[in-house]
C-alpha cells in the first residue's frame, strides 16, 4: 500500500507544476539604457504582497511637458500573481488630480518574472505620484 | 445552553446579513466591482479608455498639430461586438482625459454626416458667420478624427468560457488623411459565471 502512496500525490504535483512554471529571464550584462532613476518610499501594509512583490526600481522620463513613471517589480516566487495597481498624480500644491478619476488596473507576472508599469501624468501641472498596489484573486 | 445557542446563531445571521446582499457604492473602476465574462463592464470601458489616453499621450502626437491645442471631430466607431453598447462610454472619457491634460479639444459642431452633438451651437455659430458674410461654416475645423471599432472573440473550454473585447482606435490627420495614430486594447477575461470583486 505505501508504495502506492507516491503515485497517489503525482497528479496533484503534476497539476501544481503545470500552474505555475516560472519563467526565466535574460537580458544584456550591462544595459545601455539610463533610466533617471527616482528613490522611492514603500509604506507596507500587506506583507505577503511585499514578500512575493519585490520593488526593483522607479525611474521617470518627460514626454513633452507631461510626467511618466515606470515602476518595474519582480515576482520573487514560482507561483504566478495578479496584482491591481492605481496611480495617483499629485499637483505643485499638493492636490491630488482628481479628473479624470484614478482608476484601478491589473497586471498578472509570472514566477520569477520582471514587469514594468507605467503610468503617465494626466496633465502638466502634475509633479508627483503615488502607487497603490493589492494582490488579487 | 439553548438561549446561548440561539442568540449565537441569531448574531451570525446579522453577521451574514451585513457581509451579503445589502446595497453599498463601489469604486467604479476599482477590484470590488462586478466582473462579468460575456459584457464590458464598467471597469473594462475606464481601463481601455485609460490605456489609450497614456499611449496617445505619450506617442506626442498631438504635441506636433499646427493648432494647439489640436481640435477632435468623433467619427463613426463600430459595434461588431454582440452587446448593444453606447459607445460615448469610451470616447467620452477620452475626451474628458483629453480635454484636461491640455491637449486637444473636442467639437461638438461637427459630427459625423453633417449631425452635430450640440445642435445649439451649430445653428448659432452659423448664424453668427452668416451675419459676418460667412457661409456658416464652423469657426474652428477639426484637424483630426478619432474613429474605430469594438470586436469580441470567443473561446470556450468546457465549461469555461473566454471573452476577448478589443478595442480599437485611429486618430485620422484630416488634411492628409493619415492615420498618424493608432492603438489597440485588448481586455480577456475567463470564467464560468459572474463574480463580485477581481
Amino acid at each position: 500500500m505505501k508504495s502506492f502512496l507516491p503515485l497517489l500525490f503525482l497528479p496533484l504535483a503534476a497539476w501544481i507544476a503545470g500552474c505555475s512554471t516560472p519563467t526565466n529571464t535574460i537580458e544584456r550584462e550591462n544595459p545601455n539604457a539610463t533610466p533617471s532613476i527616482i528613490d522611492s518610499r514603500v509604506d507596507i501594509f500587506d506583507n505577503n504582497l511585499a514578500t512575493r512583490l519585490s520593488l526593483v526600481a522607479v525611474n521617470e522620463s518627460e514626454v513633452g511637458d507631461l510626467l511618466q513613471i515606470q515602476v518595474t517589480f519582480r515576482n520573487r516566487q514560482v507561483k504566478p500573481r495578479s496584482f491591481a495597481y492605481q496611480f495617483q498624480w499629485i499637483e505643485q500644491n499638493g492636490m491630488v488630480v482628481q479628473s479624470p478619476t484614478p482608476v484601478w488596473r491589473s497586471a498578472s507576472i509570472e514566477g520569477g518574472q520582471t514587469i514594468a508599469i507605467a503610468g503617465m501624468a494626466p496633465k502638466p501641472s502634475v509633479v508627483d505620484f503615488r502607487i497603490s498596489l493589492r494582490e488579487i484573486d | 445552553m439553548k438561549i446561548a445557542t440561539f442568540l449565537l446563531s441569531l448574531g451570525s445571521l446579522a453577521l451574514l446579513a451585513g457581509c451579503g446582499g445589502g446595497a453599498k457604492y463601489v469604486d467604479s473602476s476599482g477590484p470590488n466591482t462586478i466582473v462579468t465574462v460575456n459584457e464590458i463592464d464598467i471597469q473594462d470601458w475606464t481601463n481601455a479608455a485609460d490605456q489609450m489616453v497614456q499611449n496617445l499621450l505619450a506617442s506626442g502626437v498631438l504635441d506636433r498639430s499646427a493648432r494647439q491645442p489640436a481640435v477632435l471631430a468623433i467619427s463613426r466607431i463600430v459595434n461588431n461586438t454582440s452587446q448593444q453598447v453606447d459607445t460615448n462610454l469610451l470616447t467620452k472619457r477620452i475626451r474628458i482625459a483629453l480635454n484636461q491634460s491640455g491637449k486637444a479639444v473636442t467639437t461638438t459642431t461637427v459630427g459625423l454626416g453633417g449631425t452635430a452633438e450640440d445642435p445649439l451651437a451649430k445653428d448659432q455659430a452659423a448664424y453668427e458667420d452668416f451675419k459676418r458674410g460667412g457661409d456658416g461654416a464652423p469657426a474652428v475645423q477639426p484637424g483630426y478624427s478619432l474613429s474605430g471599432r469594438l470586436i469580441e472573440t470567443r473561446a470556450t473550454a468546457g465549461s469555461v468560457q473566454q471573452m476577448t473585447f478589443s478595442f480599437l482606435l485611429s486618430l485620422t490627420e484630416i488634411k492628409t488623411g493619415l492615420a498618424v495614430w493608432e492603438d489597440q486594447v485588448d481586455i480577456t477575461k475567463q470564467g464560468k459565471k459572474p463574480k463580485v470583486g477581481w
